[in-house]
């Protein structure tokens, strides 16, 4: 078990955001998490990501327990993620958005950055090359001196994967990587996580709600409702499961 | 840090140089001592460009720092007294190592008390010391409360200088604080000696943006968020700034002290922080050289006394303006005019392609 989360909660205020959710996924699995809006799907990725903290249950990544350890240090053991609205950083070029992925793998601090130490000079070529062939991976080669600003929806979040894989992460959490795609823009996402899987060996996370690019992609679907689980299992499976399809028409199946 | 930036150094250099011989061809040497000044200012304003314009984080009490490593220079230089301790192995040791000094007052009282060059490291210990608890307190904080803090900071600092009377001097300061030796009381000397650590400042500071640590700065600018899931420590980062910059402002205060050989509490002064960031603001936040252009000049405007009794009005109205339509300061503003200096030009050479019989591929290119 790659990730394994047990009995998470969370609440706000007096909103029990995720209610005692547990999942588990396996390494190499692409899994999909779904539900209808305020499932509590982006509150468990924020959580399993450390940018908030749980108020009951254990998340371990590896074996390791990452449930009270921050983004920063949750990065370093594996998990990278991208954002629903991509978080590009504006102020840089798209080649250094995607240098910053390798921060968690570099070291140089300041005292070699400030005297242009010769081990940082060769960690930044290090740096530049290794962002270099995650922009090609992804399909965006020589763009790296273009400005975030100045490119389309669909490659921003191709620069946000290179980003994220530039991080050499076992678990990748993708936070509805389809929203605003045209049906074009979504078959390339959908083989590109397939790359990322068969090629990297990669372990995908997604929240999506196209459901085709679920049912086409995920070995396995988490369905959550209300902050909690009401059901898990291949995809064919799933979306015949009564209680599924109540959540999201509003009745049971005929 | 690309060739450019070495021109800059370079030139930097080169004015350093030659400004004592231009400002005595001039019969204007009494803005050596000005320049001494806005050199100091420099090497604060520097320090808060990566406070605030790489790590994000507003200090409205960085005169507080300055202030401190002014005071505890001052007072080890000048107000301390080891006498008692004499015979124990610390003293003598320093002593040998000359860190110590002895002699004898202006009233015959023997006295051991700190060399300069050894006083200096030591308030620049303290200012760390002093950064460092404000940051582990505050940099967890959303928004603004970093800033107050700074702010409450900056006013404990002014207020110990005017009531820890023992101590500070009150109102009427620390006088008679022993020069460096070397550089004695010598504005020219003092010149070559502030300004070549504001050169070396820069190199560094230049490198440093540059490299891996200041890409990771300038990522949190661009979103903490995003730079935490990308394995950048935020808060480390943030803190470490904080306490060099506070290091660095300490660290001019020191030279203020015995370049001008009295430490008053108006160096603590809320109003010197809104100076200071009114400074790197309009010199573009994230901007080195522009940083040090507006310190440069603006202390040198503020010193000459030309706006007399509406100089905090001006400079009230400068930052006001800076906020609302500069965002990226003056170099941000040259830019967009720059800019649409361009637009226009190619305007213009549209319409005369209109006119005339240019192939459309050509048209493209000009556009």
């Amino acid at each position: 078990m790659l990730l394994e989360v047990d009995s998470l909660a969370k609440s706000f205020g007096g909103l029990r955001a995720v209610n005692g959710v547990s999942m588990s996924v396996e390494r190499g699995e692409i899994r999909a998490l779904i539900g209808p809006n305020g499932a509590g799907k982006t509150t468990m990725f924020n959580v399993m990501a450390g940018e908030l903290a749980s108020d009951a249950g254990r998340v371990s990544l590896a074996g390791h327990d990452v449930t009270r350890r921050g983004p920063h240090q949750i990065a370093a053991l594996g998990m990278s993620r991208t954002f629903q609205t991509v978080r590009l950083f504006e102020n840089m070029t798209v080649l250094e958005n995607v240098m910053v992925g390798r921060h968690v793998r570099t070291h140089v601090g300041f005292f070699g950055g400030a005297f242009s130490a010769p081990w940082s000079i060769l960690e930044e070529r290090a740096i530049a090359r290794a962002a270099r062939q995650w922009l090609d991976f992804v399909g965006l080669p020589g763009r790296d001196r273009a400005a975030p600003g100045s490119l389309a929806f669909g490659q921003r979040r191709l620069v946000e994967f290179a980003r994220a894989l530039a991080t050499e992460p076992k678990l990748l959490l993708l936070d509805e990587p389809a929203s605003g795609m045209n049906l074009a823009e979504v078959e390339l996402i959908d083989a590109m996580i397939r790359r990322i899987r068969d090629e990297l060996g990669v372990t995908i996370l997604l929240v999506e709600h196209n459901m085709s690019l679920v049912m086409d992609l995920a070995d396995r679907v988490t369905v959550l409702d209300q902050g909690r689980k009401i059901a898990e299992g291949p995809p064919t499976q799933v979306r015949s499961d009564p209680s599924v399809v109540k959540v999201y028409l509003g009745r049971p199946a005929a | 840090m690309g060739w450019r930036n070495w021109i800059g150094i370079g030139a930097l250099v080169l004015a350093v140089w030659a400004a004592p011989r231009v400002l005595s061809a001039l019969d204007a040497e009494y803005m050596l001592v000005q320049l001494n000044l806005s050199g100091l200012t420099v090497l604060v304003c520097l320090g808060l460009v990566l406070l605030m314009g790489y790590a994000g984080q507003l200090s409205l009490g960085h005169a507080g720092f300055f202030a401190l490593g002014a005071y505890a220079s001052a007072i080890l230089t000048a107000h301390a007294n080891l006498t008692g301790w004499q015979e124990a192995w610390p003293i003598r040791l320093g002593l040998a190592w000359q860190v110590l000094r002895q002699g004898q007052d202006f009233m015959g009282e023997p006295f051991v008390r700190f060399a300069p060059w050894a006083a200096a490291p030591l308030a620049m210990v303290l200012a760390a010391g002093a950064a460092l608890l404000l940051g582990l307190a505050t940099l967890r904080l959303r928004g603004h409360y970093m800033a107050m803090a700074t702010l409450g900071f900056g006013f404990i600092i002014y207020n110990l200088a005017v009531n820890f009377v023992s101590l500070t001097g009150g109102t009427a300061g620390i006088q008679a604080i022993p020069e460096m030796s070397w550089l004695g009381m010598d504005d020219g000397r003092w010149h070559v000696a502030i300004w070549a650590v504001v050169i070396v400042t820069m190199i560094l500071m230049l490198n440093t943006t540059h490299s891996r640590v200041g890409r990771a700065l300038r990522s949190i600018h661009g979103g903490e968020e995003a730079a935490r899931a990308m394995g950048v420590d935020t808060v480390r980062l943030k803190l470490i700034v904080f306490v060099l910059s506070a290091m660095l402002a300490a660290f001019a205060g020191s030279l203020y002290a015995h370049k001008f050989s009295y430490v008053g509490p108006e160096v603590a002064g809320v109003s010197e922080s809104i100076w200071l960031v009114t400074f790197v603001a309009v010199g573009g936040m994230a901007n080195l050289w522009g940083g040090l252009v507006a310190a440069l000049v603006l202390r040198m405007l503020f010193l000459s006394g030309y706006f007399g009794e509406y100089t905090e009005f001006v400079f009230g109205v400068i930052l006001v303006v800076v906020m609302m339509s500069m965002r990226d300061g003056v170099p941000g503003a040259m830019r967009q005019g720059w800019r649409w200096l361009q637009r226009r030009l190619s305007r213009r050479r549209d319409r005369h392609v209109e006119a005339g019989s240019w192939s459309t591929a050509e048209a493209d290119a000009l556009g």
